[in-house]
């Protein structure tokens, strides 16, 4: 079943348009990566799907509805989460309170949800009483992932969750991305690390110069020779 | 000196219920409110309408209240002047700041609208009740109380201590520890992440205007209890809130109560060796000379 279809979106900062009529889809229990240089576009596609930029034109839909030009509070209750790449935690906030603050729109009781993201990140229950802003790199990754899946999304987007990270923790976060995965998470993967991402993938979509280039099947596109030259540096 | 300590401690507590709304409303909004001295001038005067009006014509009679100069009507005109700054505020925010923040105005556009409000408040106040100093009680005098060391503190004051730390240790536990709170605190940290979030921010930022318009009517209606009212006093206050929260540092809410108590005691202790009249400039100095050695406040917090 298809959960998000990005039909021809054509979005960007003002009057420049930097997606150029992108389309991608991303179906149930899916992890998607999307590749391609620096500047292609790919945390802009992000951004537009969350509703953080509104295409100029194209459609957007999540399980058949249209979302299209909703804004991000309303997105995040239908079932998307984000975590943008940078400063994506409340610094001033202990680590359980970003937890909290991640099930801010759930009118439940979210205890069970909760321990459920401390047995899947046991390091952020060792940590949960320190501010947010005192934690590692890797530390803060797990903790944005774990307050993005607070609201039990049927959808993660993910914008380079391995940015400047040590390589040993990079494979960490890969880790547990395939355990979200694994749990019913489909994802839309935004990174430079381009291989490794593959590994992990069932689709990838290849970007540049804001257009769609090329999609496939993440073990295809990892091993094809035009792509490993053009896009993943030999 | 003790008694300078005490009015300095007195005053500092009245300015840190403006400085700690100030400062939350900066934290959120990223917006300095000129109007906020204001603010409290309308709380204090809105309180005087409530006890030496309405309540007269409601026929509330006015019983004593032990050794304090005012009785039972101010106690339940305060809770509702504060509701009612509140909303103002709010109502403020509405008509005028928002508009602006939606066609992304610069912050110079938007502290202007503020020091517009500022004068609209004042005047009001003053077509409404004149231009002449006015207390709650005319010609009330009570003891001091002699406390060891030779302290002596009005029992108004006293209560002015009381009132604005309870209040302030409220306010604390509410940020701290409910949802509410806490994603105020949230989005102060990160607005952009705070929407992300699903945290509905403009929700958020009533709660604070609410907040802020409350905590400064309290603030006007004490100093108004400890001496006048006049139409100007919140102009007066706008000095002492600004250092006070950059002294704390901007955002920080216990250095806003710190920085104002600081602010109070320094003033009052120059009066031993300067005119009074020279309160605005010591007030001044202090807040160039923060600026100068310590932009970030001495509690750290926003730049």
């Amino acid at each position: 079943m298809k959960l998000l279809e990005v039909h021809e979106i054509t979005a960007g900062y003002g009057e420049t348009d930097i997606l150029e009529a992108v389309s991608i889809e991303l179906r149930e229990n899916e992890i998607v990566a999307i590749i391609g240089p620096n500047g292609a576009g790919k945390s802009t596609l992000l951004k537009t799907i969350f509703g953080l930029l509104t295409p100029r034109e194209g459609s957007i839909k999540f399980l058949n509805e249209e979302i299209t030009g909703l804004s991000p509070n309303q997105i995040v209750k239908k079932g998307i989460s984000y975590v943008p790449q940078l400063e994506n935690v409340f610094p001033s906030l202990t680590v359980h309170e970003n937890l909290e603050m991640g099930a801010f729109i759930r009118r439940d009781k979210f205890q069970q949800k909760l321990s459920e993201i401390y047995h899947l990140f046991p390091m952020l229950r060792e940590r949960r009483g320190d501010k947010a802003g005192k934690l590692s790199g890797g530390m803060r990754q797990m903790l944005a992932m774990g307050r993005a899946l607070m609201l039990d999304p049927k959808v993660l987007l993910l914008d380079e969750p391995t940015a400047s990270l040590a390589p040993l923790l990079v494979g960490m976060v890969f880790q547990k991305i395939v355990e979200v995965n694994r749990a019913g998470v489909a994802m839309i993967i935004v990174e430079q690390n381009a291989k490794e991402t593959l590994k992990i993938s069932h689709r990838g979509y290849v970007m540049a110069m804001g257009r769609k280039v090329f999609e496939d099947r993440g073990e295809t596109l990892l091993n094809s020779e035009e792509i490993g030259r053009l896009y993943l540096g030999g | 000196m003790a008694e300078l300590l005490v009015y300095g401690i007195v005053f500092g507590s009245i300015i840190a219920l403006g400085s700690i709304g100030l400062s939350l409303i900066f934290g959120i909004l990223r917006f300095a409110n000129f109007a906020h001295g204001d603010m409290m001038t309308a709380g204090a005067y809105v309180a005087l309408f409530l006890v030496s009006g309405f309540f007269n014509w409601l026929g509330i009679p006015d019983s004593n209240l032990g050794p304090l100069s005012f009785g039972w009507r101010m106690v339940i005109a305060i809770p509702i002047s504060m509701i009612a700054i509140g909303m103002l505020a709010i109502f403020l925010d509405h008509i005028l700041y928002q508009p602006l923040r939606k066609k992304r105005s610069s912050n110079v556009l938007l502290a202007m609208a503020a020091l517009g409000a500022s004068f609209m408040i004042q005047m009001v106040v003053l077509i409404l009740w004149g231009a002449d100093s006015l207390f709650y009680r005319p010609g009330v005098l009570r003891p001091a109380l002699e406390l060891p060391f030779e302290i002596k503190i009005r029992p108004d004051q006293l209560f002015i201590i009381v009132i604005v730390f309870l209040s302030i240790i409220v306010l604390h536990l509410f940020l701290k520890y409910t949802q509410m709170g806490k994603a105020m605190r949230a989005t102060a940290d990160h607005p952009e992440l705070a929407r992300i979030t699903g945290i509905d921010t403009r929700r958020i930022i009533r709660w604070t205007w609410g907040i802020g318009g409350a905590m400064a009517a309290l603030g006007g209606i004490l100093y108004g209890i400890d001496v006048q009212l006049h139409p100007g006093m919140g102009w007066g206050f706008l000095l002492p809130l600004f250092a006070a929260t950059i002294l704390g540092g901007i955002g920080n809410l216990v250095g806003a109560l710190i920085g104002a108590l600081v602010m109070g005691v320094v003033q009052q202790i120059s009066t031993a060796f300067l005119l009074p009249t020279y309160k605005p400039a010591v007030e001044f100095l202090i807040m160039i000379l923060i600026l100068l050695l310590r932009p970030q406040g001495i509690f750290g917090g926003r730049s």
